[in-house]
């Protein structure tokens, strides 16, 4: 396993404000889909998540388009997840064409789902921690503009007024 | 046979877990994966995947930090299980 990755991901504060959220209430997740499915439509995109980063896998809290292994797992190995780099960025994070760019052709996550561009903006918590991110993904080489931008930090905004909601500890 | 790591994703261990719960808990990571051994009646040199499991299931009652340990290694082993099934059926076609 990626021992350096996942010390950054594991920081114990950070993870200490993950585990004050109620992250497996199924009325969040049904908030966080109807999210991630509004995200996909404005933004023409087939896959839209709202996920956290743990310590190494991410976790899909709410989701549109998501089917097969990811459905099953309800999440990647936190490698291959492209919200990892949105969440170690601290910023949007884009990828135009995951085929061709040298930080992301050979991630498994791409080569098995197809899906090639990647428009993420971070989850910040109350806490000052990144927890994840919310972001679509696309099966075609995309340029992302910044009304794409706007409508998904909108789209995480909301994400965050749920999750505060679910707050626990 | 089924591949043991399809796409070069390796299936968790105990080691992992191990790892993970010290990663997390910084000080207090051995004393708590202490307290996971005895309460699941394990040694924490098990390399069979009931016992992995049993000790997951273990991590899922304890607090919410080890709780979120769980689910990643839960997410970890059924993406190695998924992908390791579809890999053996692209090898035998």
């Amino acid at each position: 396993m990626n021992t350096e990755l996942f010390d950054r991901l594991g920081e114990p504060a950070r993870m200490r404000e993950l585990a004050g959220y109620d992250l497996l209430n199924p009325d969040l997740r049904t908030s966080l889909d109807a999210v991630a499915q509004r995200s996909a439509t404005l933004l023409e995109a087939p896959v839209s998540l709202v996920s956290v980063i743990l310590e190494s896998a991410q976790f899909i809290l709410g989701s549109h388009g998501v089917s097969g292994w990811v459905a099953a797992a309800q999440g990647t190995p936190a490698e291959w997840a492209m919200c990892t780099y949105t969440v170690l960025a601290g910023e949007p994070y884009c990828i135009t064409d995951g085929r061709s760019d040298p930080r992301h052709s050979g991630n498994p996550f791409l080569q098995l789902t197809g899906l090639v561009s990647y428009l993420g903006v971070p989850l910040l918590g109350a806490g000052g921690h990144i927890l994840g991110a919310h972001c679509v993904i696309d099966a075609r080489p995309r340029i992302f503009t910044d009304v794409d931008l706007a409508v998904i930090t909108d789209g995480a905004e909301k994400v965050m007024r749920l999750l505060h909601a679910y707050r626990t500890g | 046979m089924i591949a043991s790591s399809p796409y070069g994703l390796s299936r968790p261990t105990m080691d992992d877990a191990r790892a993970a719960v010290l990663r997390v808990h910084a000080g207090d990571g051995r004393r708590i994966w202490d307290q996971l051994l005895h309460a699941a009646g394990l040694t924490g040199r098990e390399t069979d995947d009931s016992a992995l499991d049993r000790l997951l299931t273990q991590m899922s009652t304890s607090d919410a930090t080890t709780r979120l340990c769980a689910l990643a290694l839960r997410i970890r082993v059924t993406s190695h299980t998924h992908l390791a099934a579809a890999a053996q059926s692209i090898t035998r076609s």
